[in-house]
């Protein structure tokens, strides 16, 4: 195996990090309003106005599983009476909430003005918000996003829009700041600018052997949550995807030796990245693509991206609400799929099974049955929790994947 | 019973739960059936699992189950509404199964906004959706929506809850047990509406008119009231009662949530559903109502003057978990007792780990019974 460093983006993606959950902090206590999302919440919006710093808890948990604080942190949302069977991300994020930042590898995030919501991803985060709006008595702002069976209906849209005019709305009347619309065009430039490199990035995948790892989309991704909007992400994504070309080029491959290559499906296993990739590369395997990290930028039943060419930016971030998987239906979810396993050249799909998010995991077993029959790709399904390291079978996993590879091999 | 409507010459359409627009579909010449609460209608979920992980909820593996069922009833069509993070998920695996079977079923959506009546533009939204089923609904059956009948449905339901509401005060003052009402409530989800009115007539001839002159037999037992989305299996309110515990209110899907609010009969479906939906009693599913559910517990709780709330907790229902925290605070704050009970799947049959913990919060609120604060037992809890 080729020797592997780490890449300068990745140092740099470290310092960009820790530089949004500072500065966050520092906004906050300099009198910025502070708004915490859901992941699906368009961010541009925030910037529309000159002091408004938003934080995703989301985001902050998956970072906190990453660093191996996930099951203390939900012990404690447990303790306070929330069960196990709820989604970990939002029992770590409750647990850091009620022992204010103890134990977060940031210290938590800063107190918020305003709590918003929104339900396509999952409902769920709106009753896991609505904990926080009873506990502090912070505003509590819903979207609601209709769930896609078809592509986005205009009605939909026009739902949609008229709520983020509510939202901005509010956020004036709350902070006393005036919206901008032009800031909110700027920043919504600067994302699609992102995606574009974003894509390139994911573009690396489909070389022999793939440029990336999908556990390298996982951590890289951090910026499309927490800094969405700013030049700083556009850029850092443009380096990433220059970096990961360059080498590319000079023979610089994550798995060089690649034999298998392989597609997950479902939230990245936080705790385990490292470990699996590392396990999975010696075993000359790469999952080189996620439909969790490739799903960003697009529209619903495709993974191609759709980008701001001008005109409303409102508009623009209304009909691209559904950028996720969660928000899709089983057919929107197979055409995407279909799709990203011919020209990736996948080998096997692994369904992540997750406990943890049932949204993305309940349709999972007919996704698995379809993707076999109708694509002639092989699959398997392991068990995870994405946050929860404690509701994870590493042997279980690794003897499921050592049989999947296994099976590979046979039929070759 | 879904079967025996269809052999009946019924058009029947199954819906998801919790709160489909019943009104709407029998003026249009159908019979709603409402899939939940099927646990005594299936056997094991074999077919279900082919298509769901155990993780799931029961309320969607017996759905599933009823539907894809060998002996499936014969539906003419499914009508689902914006519930959950799994029943969402749900219909385009019933319906690629179906296909796989040869059957195609018409499959009815109903978005319901999921943000306060009062937050701009929900209205709207609820106006163009409600239109949209109703275009879909004249194009599969061939049949014109008409006021009149909207009108005339909308009073069949109006007075069926206004009735359930009635029979619920005879349980609160002792009249009738709690697992009678219970096993009526239930079935207006499964027969035309005409029929559970004429059932009703006979329940209450035969249960209230002719009991005991209506005097309320509260006879000192510790008084309860449960909340869940779904109710508990017969067996669990058996073992509740048996414990000595009277079950004298309830926040239930399928009963308090489903008949404590009706709006007026109108020809207007519209202006209907927005009262409705907008208006409906606290659910957490419905997540515009969170923040109302406390108080209407608290005011249900002192209306009915119970010592205790037992949560019936569905396995694996975020919806519902993630308020049990803040409610049990609430009322324990307020000087209530409660208790939380979590139903698994397979907890129709298995109760007796459930016994014990009832019968200690039984003898813990008949304790108290004595200094209770505010419950005195010899008080018409009235119907309220």
């Amino acid at each position: 195996m080729a020797s592997y460093v780490k890449s300068e983006s990745g140092k740099r993606l470290t310092e960009l990090m820790a530089g949004c959950y500072l500065g966050n902090h520092q906004r906050a206590q300099q009198g910025a309003f502070v708004v915490w999302i859901a992941i699906g919440v368009p961010a541009e919006i925030f910037l529309g106005f000159e002091n408004v710093v938003y934080a995703v808890p989301e985001s902050h948990a998956a970072m906190t599983a990453a660093r191996g604080l996930g099951p203390a942190q939900c012990e404690k949302a447990e303790r306070a009476g929330y069960s196990m069977d709820l989604c970990s991300y939002a029992r770590i994020d409750l647990g850091t909430a009620f022992d204010n930042g103890k134990d977060s590898p940031v210290g938590g995030l800063p107190k918020p003005d305003l709590l918003i919501s929104n339900n396509n991803n999952c409902s769920l985060l709106v009753k896991w918000f609505d904990v926080l709006h009873r506990e502090w008595k912070t505003p509590h702002f819903t979207l609601d996003i209709p769930f896609c069976y078809e592509v986005q209906s205009p009605q939909d849209k026009s739902y949609i829009l008229a709520q983020f005019h509510d939202l901005i709305r509010t956020i004036e009347g709350m902070s006393g700041q005036r919206f901008d619309i032009d800031r909110v065009a700027e920043a919504t430039r600067c994302s699609s600018e992102a995606t574009r490199h974003w894509k390139r990035f994911l573009a690396c995948a489909e070389s022999r052997p793939s440029g990336i790892t999908a556990f390298d989309s996982f951590v890289q991704m951090a910026p499309i949550l927490t800094m969405r909007g700013t030049a700083a992400y556009a850029e850092h994504f443009r380096l990433l995807a220059d970096e990961t070309e360059e080498r590319m080029a000079t023979g610089l491959f994550p798995v060089a030796d690649e034999r298998y290559r392989l597609f997950w499906d479902n939230i990245a296993p936080w705790h385990q990245l490292r470990r699996m990739q590392k396990s999975l590369a010696e075993r000359q395997a790469n999952i080189i693509a996620a439909s969790y990290t490739f799903c960003i930028g697009g529209l619903e039943g495709t993974y191609d991206p759709w980008y701001f060419e001008g005109g409303d930016p409102l508009a623009y971030l209304a009909r691209t609400q559904n950028f996720s998987i969660c928000p899709h239906g089983m057919t929107l979810r197979r055409a995407a799929m279909t799709g990203a396993l011919e020209t990736l050249g996948i080998d096997w799909v692994i369904f992540a099974s997750n406990r943890s998010c049932k949204p993305y995991s309940v349709m999972q077993m007919d996704q698995q049955r379809f993707i076999s029959e109708t694509c002639g790709v092989s699959t398997v399904m392991i068990d995870i929790d994405h946050a929860d390291s404690r509701s994870y079978s590493e042997k279980n996993a690794q003897l499921r994947i050592d049989a999947l590879l296994e099976n590979i091999e046979a039929r070759r | 019973m879904a079967a025996t409507l269809k052999n009946a010459g019924h058009r029947v359409i199954g819906c998801f739960p919790p709160y489909p627009p019943l009104e709407l579909l029998h003026s249009m010449g159908c019979v709603p059936v409402v899939l939940w609460n099927l646990r005594n209608e299936i056997e094991g979920t074999a077919d279900s699992d082919r298509h769901l992980q155990t993780f799931t909820c029961s309320v969607g593996r017996h759905l599933t189950q009823f539907l894809l069922g060998s002996d499936a009833p014969q539906f003419d069509g499914l009508l689902m509404t914006n519930a959950c993070d799994t029943l969402r998920n749900l219909p385009e695996i019933i319906t690629g199964e179906f296909q796989q079977r040869g059957r195609e079923l018409p499959f009815f959506k109903l978005h319901i906004p999921a943000i306060p009546p009062a937050q701009t533009h929900g209205r709207d939204y609820l106006e163009y959706r409600i239109q949209a089923l109703i275009d879909e609904l004249e194009t599969a059956f061939g049949q014109a929506f008409s006021g009149e009948a909207f009108r005339a449905s909308t009073a069949l339901y109006q007075r069926a809850r206004e009735e359930l509401r009635t029979l619920e005060g005879a349980v609160a003052d002792g009249s009738i047990p709690f697992a009678a009402f219970h096993r009526l409530s239930c079935t207006m989800f499964n027969r035309p509406i005409e029929v559970f009115l004429q059932d009703l007539k006979i329940f209450r001839e035969t249960r209230i008119d002719h009991a005991d002159s209506g005097k309320p037999r509260t006879n000192g037992l510790p008084v309860v009231m449960l909340s869940g989305i779904i109710p508990p299996p017969d067996t669990l309110i058996e073992a509740i009662e048996t414990a000595g515990l009277r079950i004298a209110g309830n926040d239930l899907g399928p009963l308090f949530r489903s008949y404590q609010h009706s709006p007026s009969p109108g020809e207007d479906p519209v202006a209907y559903y927005r009262d409705f939906y907008g208006n409906h009693t606290p659910c957490s599913t419905l997540l515009y109502t969170s923040d109302r559910r406390i108080g209407m517990l608290e005011d249900l709780a002192d209306r009915r003057r119970v010592q205790g709330v037992i949560f019936i907790g569905e396995k694996y229902c975020e919806c519902e978990t993630f308020e049990f925290p803040f409610l049990e605070n609430r009322l324990k704050h307020r000087g209530f007792q409660v208790l939380q009970l979590e139903c698994a799947i397979d907890d129709r049959d298995h109760v007796d780990a459930f016994k014990t913990r009832i019968e200690v919060f039984a003898e813990i609120l008949t304790s108290q019974g004595e200094t209770a604060w505010h419950h005195t037992s010899n008080q018409n809890p009235g119907n309220g």
